[in-house]
């Protein structure tokens, strides 16, 4: 009968291409250029306030001073991002820390290659009755970029302080992407609170009524690295010049924007769609700090496993950071130094 | 005098095409009398067909007047059921009891289900269907499926049967059979019928009076004496034959005519 | 005679579902084997154990938000087929009416539903209405579209006999048309339900929780973000077998019980 004859085709196809996928291996990544002196990365090219050491660098091509050629990659989302560091599309990219240990949790083959920007991470609402996390009500609809990014770790955390379960409120969940999130906010539409970060934060907060309900230091007691940028193992070991010149490159980047406030924020500020005076004002908001110091990399871990986010913890810091990482926060003898302290959370 | 049954007066329908209108039906003048059989023949195109479909009410005529029993009719119903040439008349979603009972539930709201079931019985013995009700149109063959389209005109009971080349998808030999099925039928239910065919043995097997139609007018009208049953032996059938081809291929003419034939002498041919 | 048709029904169906079963068995097993062969990382290629052992783990929660999208698309999709089916009735009473449906047609049909979503979002909010409303318009278009060609190639001497009876307008399209057009009404169901589906949850994926506790698609996001490649291909799995589910016990009894019956489509 042909049905059957059709069958044992499709079967003998089948087999066939199950032999090609697992005899196949996955391509290697492109080479190192040519000529032995330049090196070639792939960056996520990320944008905002709490991407400024990265605009710089591009936009000042540091880059090419340090012999470092970049193909700059656009991804959708951080989950992308995340992803393409998995298949080996991307050697760098730039997320927060839950984010970064839940893929490392996973098996995402990268570690931290450098602080980045600490910044202030709030949950604000326009609702005057809404002071604390206890007072949302059940059909209260709270915004946030993405489950497991930071905001929804530190709402979690909060939830399990106050109300004694991390997932209490994960059904008032909304995934919106910032922007989207402050529209809706501003236009007093669809969501009651959004935990949000600069400049999102700053232009809510001008506004009368909008007031903080949770802040970040009240959750986790000293300041984190809101993002971190994380190397692929694979381009760590194999072009230890271009990782080299990446860390030097951001680091003179953030260098400067420290130094040079005033031209940092003429340099950003059309990229913004702002002027540069509001620019200055929000890149030297209270708590915003541009550092490849690394802050909190240890602090999310603990809870995050007990919650049921990761399923492993780092044990030591250089299972989830790189030499130059592991050199900033040291190794005192006697009693921890206040460096490796800040790797964790003081607030309980 | 009794009143006719159907009078069709000064009844004018034209088509209109690109370069020049069509005259389907120029001042038709007909009356059909009750319970009797009338053919309509005449070549393709002629307009025979537009004249069935305004009596039934699916063509609207430009002017003149249509009555059934002494009352205008101008709308489709029920009371002037049609007969089509195609298989494709049975709605395919019911099985042929279905096929009968439902245009009843539509026309004849105040049967009961029981009452439509007897009346479909009752009529598919009649169109001699008597096994049939189960079956679904498309295990139906051919003669069948026009039985039981007969049958579910008659179960609606009309004052009048139009029936539009009712076999002319039929073979040769279910078409002789339905000849006889019909004739059969209308001499057991009495019901008015007016038949359109232009095979002339059809009609002169089934006619009481037979109008020759040709480009929209009538031409003549020949009333049919034959015994019934007819058949092709008898010589007079031979003779209504020779005329009615001769009309029809003359084609000329505008005054009725009426040509008598009976027994087996001669009779007189009035132009 | 019926008694036969049904009987050779049975074995030809049966023997299809064998063949169904046994493609899908080598299906799996191919991914089995691929996955184990441990040429690609369990993050990329999670084996079907994996897979299983997830959706055994959270069955109850993929449950609940199973039953979340279904809800939404059973809204959406009834509402997506009362409205072809009075536009197409009102299409054909009214001519007038066919050339301007069309027109809309021909602009809207193309535009897949998500296109739409950020408009939608604008005019109803972040929640629920915009997820229907997103079902609504996909299902919509090729619903209307085939009822309407349903409709339109209804053989004109049914037609013809309904209008005999006596029937018009409104009465002519429902006793008449309706039936008649079931084959192609079928495929539009058919259509319809799988535009909504695939919709529903690309919605969700695209602009995470629909409501309080979000679909299958809100599902599908939370696993991408935690990097449970196990748990979105569980979630892609219920997905498929639903769709199977839909097919098998809704649309080919429906079609068994009228078109294959009646015998007006080619089989």
């Amino acid at each position: 009968m042909p049905s059957v004859r059709k069958t044992v085709i499709l079967l003998l196809i089948l087999s066939l291409a199950v032999a090609g996928l697992t005899g196949c291996r996955q391509a290697p990544p492109p080479a190192a250029s040519q000529n032995g002196d330049g090196e070639t990365i792939r960056i996520a090219g990320q944008f905002g306030l709490v991407y400024a050491p990265l605009m710089v660098a591009k936009d000042k091509d540091i880059f090419a001073k340090y012999g470092l050629t970049v193909e700059w990659k656009e991804y959708g989302s951080g989950g992308a991002v995340r992803e393409a560091l998995t298949s080996g599309d991307l050697d760098v990219g730039f997320m927060g820390i839950p984010p970064f240990l839940i893929g490392w949790d996973k098996g995402v083959p990268g570690k931290v290659a450098i602080g980045f920007v600490c910044a202030p991470v709030s949950l604000i609402s326009y609702r005057p009755e809404i002071t604390a996390i206890e007072d949302f009500q059940s059909d209260d609809k709270i915004a946030l970029p993405s489950p497991g990014s930071i905001q929804h770790i530190l709402l979690a955390m909060q939830a399990e302080k106050v109300l004694g379960d991390p997932k209490a409120l994960d059904n008032q969940l909304i995934a919106l992407p910032h922007p989207d999130a402050t529209s809706a906010m501003l236009a007093k539409k669809d969501i009651d609170a959004h935990f949000t970060t600069p400049p999102y934060i700053f232009q809510q907060l001008s506004e009368p009524d909008y007031h903080v309900v949770l802040s970040d230091r009240e959750v986790f007691g000293n300041d984190f690295s809101f993002n971190v940028g994380i190397v692929t193992e694979k381009y760590h070991a194999e072009h230890p010049r271009g990782y080299a010149s990446f860390v030097m490159a951001i680091n003179e980047a953030m260098a400067w924007i420290n130094e040079n406030p005033y031209e940092a924020a003429e340099l950003l500020a059309p990229n913004f769609n702002l002027d540069a005076a509001t620019t200055l004002k929000y890149m030297t908001w209270e708590g915003m700090n541009y550092t490849t110091a690394p802050y909190g990399l240890l602090g999310f871990a603990d809870f995050m496993q007990e919650a049921g986010y990761l399923t492993k913890v780092p044990e030591k810091l250089s299972d989830i950071a790189w030499e130059n990482v592991l050199a900033i926060v040291g190794k005192r003898g006697g009693t921890p130094s206040e460096i490796e302290s800040l790797q964790h959370r003081t607030a309980e | 005098m009794m009143q006719p049954k159907l009078e069709i007066k000064a009844v004018v329908k034209t088509f209109p095409r690109a370069e020049q209108a069509i005259i389907a039906l120029d001042d038709v003048n007909l009356t059909v009398n009750d319970k009797e059989f009338l053919t309509v023949i005449g070549p393709s195109g002629c307009g025979k067909s537009t004249l069935l479909r305004c009596i039934a009410g699916l063509e609207q005529s430009d002017t003149g007047l249509i009555t059934l029993n002494g009352r205008e009719v101008k709308r489709p119903g029920p009371e002037r059921m049609m007969v089509f040439q195609g298989f494709e008349q049975l709605f395919p979603w019911l099985n042929v009891l279905g096929n009968i009972t439902y245009p009843l539930r539509i026309a004849r709201r105040k049967m009961t289900a029981r009452e439509r079931l007897k009346t479909a019985e009752y009529y598919l013995n009649l169109v001699g269907l008597p096994d049939a009700a189960g079956l679904y149109p498309y295990q139906l063959s051919g003669g069948m499926k026009q039985r039981v389209a007969i049958a579910r005109a008659l179960s609606l009971n009309p004052e009048v049967l139009l029936m539009d080349e009712p076999f002319g998808s039929l073979d040769a030999i279910t078409r002789n059979a339905l000849q006889k099925e019909i004739a059969r039928i209308w001499q057991e239910t009495g019901v008015t019928i007016v038949f359109v065919t232009h095979n002339l043995e059809e009609a002169i097997a089934l006619a009481d009076r037979i109008v020759v139609f040709s480009q929209g007018k009538i031409r003549a009208i020949v009333s049919n004496h034959l015994p019934r049953p007819r058949s092709f032996d008898n010589p007079d059938f031979g003779l209504l034959w020779d005329r009615l081809h001769y009309l029809l291929d003359a084609g000329a003419g505008t005054k009725e005519i009426r040509i008598v034939t009976g027994g087996s002498t001669a009779a007189g041919l009035v132009f | 005679m019926a008694k036969q048709n049904r009987v050779s029904h049975l074995h030809q169906s049966t023997g299809k579902l064998l063949r169904q079963a046994m493609v899908l068995g080598a299906l799996l097993t191919a991914w089995q084997l691929t996955a184990s062969s441990g040429r690609f990382p369990e993050l990329l290629f999670p084996p079907l154990t994996k897979v299983f052992s997830f959706l055994l783990a959270e069955k109850a929660e993929i449950w609940q938000k199973t039953g979340f999208s279904l809800s939404l698309i059973g809204a959406g999709l009834s509402t997506a087929i009362i409205g072809a089916f009075i536009t197409a009735c009102l299409v054909m009473i009214f001519p007038p009416l066919h050339e301007t449906v069309m027109l809309l047609m021909a602009v809207m049909h193309p535009l897949p539903g998500i296109a739409l979503l950020p408009i939608f979002l604008l005019w109803f909010g972040i929640g629920e209405k915009s997820i229907v409303a997103t079902i609504i318009f996909s299902a919509f278009w090729p619903l209307l579209a085939n009822i309407v060609t349903g409709f339109k190639t209804v053989p004109a001497a049914q037609l013809e006999v309904g209008r005999n009876l006596g029937l018009r307008g409104g009465a002519l399209v429902c006793l008449v048309m309706l039936p008649s057009a079931t084959p192609h009404i079928l495929t539009g169901l058919r259509v319809g339900w799988a535009r909504a589906w695939q919709s529903s949850v690309a919605a969700e994926l695209m602009y995470g929780a629909a409501g309080g506790l979000g679909g299958l698609g809100w599902y599908l996001y939370k696993k991408r973000y935690m990097m449970e490649t196990a748990g979105v291909l569980a979630a892609m799995l219920v997905i498929i077998a639903i769709g199977i589910l839909m097919e098998q016990l809704v649309f080919n009894l429906i079609e068994l019980r009228t078109i294959r019956k009646w015998r007006t489509a080619s089989d």
